[in-house]
């Protein structure tokens, strides 16, 4: 594994829930998840070895998330222009625990993690129509809640 | 017959999908180049860095599959997935999970129960006990030597 560059913590500071994976071979890839607040969060697989799958995460707004869905914005651009101007990397083992938690800029990710400069999504490929409709349904559902405030406010 | 891994299997409902079959197939499957690499022809879920998701594991469905293999329908439909996951999606370490090569093999109706084939060419195959496809596959294609004749 890469040697990393960054701020080593305790322990994950984020309690985040499993949304959707929005790509899959043998298993998840890149997965969307949540916090109580309904921020929106990616893990990004990046890293293997014999002890651990490393993950980079990071929030995304829904306008991110909205473009990532539609090609309109690359992984790569994503992962370097998180919302936080932060990411985190983590170390999980076979039990699911999270070992070796490190806060980083993302440009001290290595450039082995970085997601190549035209990574872009595409759904059709990537999702079953069930699992299209609910991730529309979320990115929709937070676009009408916020026309919804404004308008009260307007 | 007896699956390969009954004991894992059993308590999952509808594993093996009801509508998988005992076929004969053409299948083209990832590895590393040493074919006696441990996690060749190992499922995902009991390779020993499992990268796994708790949450996505709840669904039957996700967690059957993770006691299959993967294979593609033919070397085109793998070399796709392959480079689309690496870059096109952006996975630039993808062969430390995937392997380095494709290899092909004949399954036959005697190694298991094989699912359908989706959209992307892919299928699984649900061993059953005895069977050792590693002597039944063969590498025709070296990815890493590909892309880096710059054929990605």
């Amino acid at each position: 594994m890469e040697t990393l560059k960054g701020f080593k913590l305790d322990k994950f500071p984020l309690k985040l829930e499993h949304m959707a994976d929005l790509i899959y071979f043998d298993g998840p890839l890149l997965s969307l998840f949540e916090n109580h607040f309904g921020e929106n969060y990616f893990y990004c697989w990046c890293d293997v070895d014999d002890r651990y799958n490393r993950w980079f995460v990071f929030r995304v707004s829904y306008e991110q998330l909205r473009l990532y869905l539609m090609q309109q914005i690359s992984l790569h651009d994503l992962t370097l222009n998180p919302v936080d101007g932060l990411v985190y990397c983590l170390d999980i083992d076979n039990d699911v625990q999270y070992q070796n938690v490190y806060l980083l800029r993302p440009t001290n990710l290595p450039e082995a993690y970085i997601p190549s400069t035209d990574s872009y999504y595409d759904l059709e490929s990537e999702l079953e129509e069930e699992e299209k409709k609910a991730i529309f349904s979320r990115v929709l559902t937070a676009a009408n809640t916020a026309i919804y405030s404004l308008k009260k406010i307007m | 017959m007896r699956f390969k891994y009954k004991e894992l299997i059993s308590h999952i409902p509808n594993c093996p999908p009801s509508d998988s079959q005992c076929k004969e197939i053409t299948a083209f499957r990832f590895v590393f180049e040493d074919l006696n690499h441990r996690n060749n022809f190992i499922p995902v879920l009991l390779i020993n860095t499992q990268r796994i998701n708790t949450a996505r594991l709840k669904k039957d469905a996700d967690k059957c599959a993770g006691y299959a293999l993967s294979f593609f329908s033919t070397l085109e439909n793998a070399k796709k997935r392959y480079f689309e996951l690496k870059y096109k999606r952006g996975l630039k370490n993808i062969d430390k999970i995937l392997g380095t090569h494709i290899a092909q093999g004949l399954i036959i109706e005697n190694d298991g129960v094989v699912s359908k084939v989706d959209k992307q060419g892919h299928f699984n195959l649900h061993e059953f006990e005895q069977v050792d496809l590693k002597s039944q596959f063969s590498l025709i294609y070296a990815i890493v030597e590909d892309e880096n004749n710059g054929n990605a």
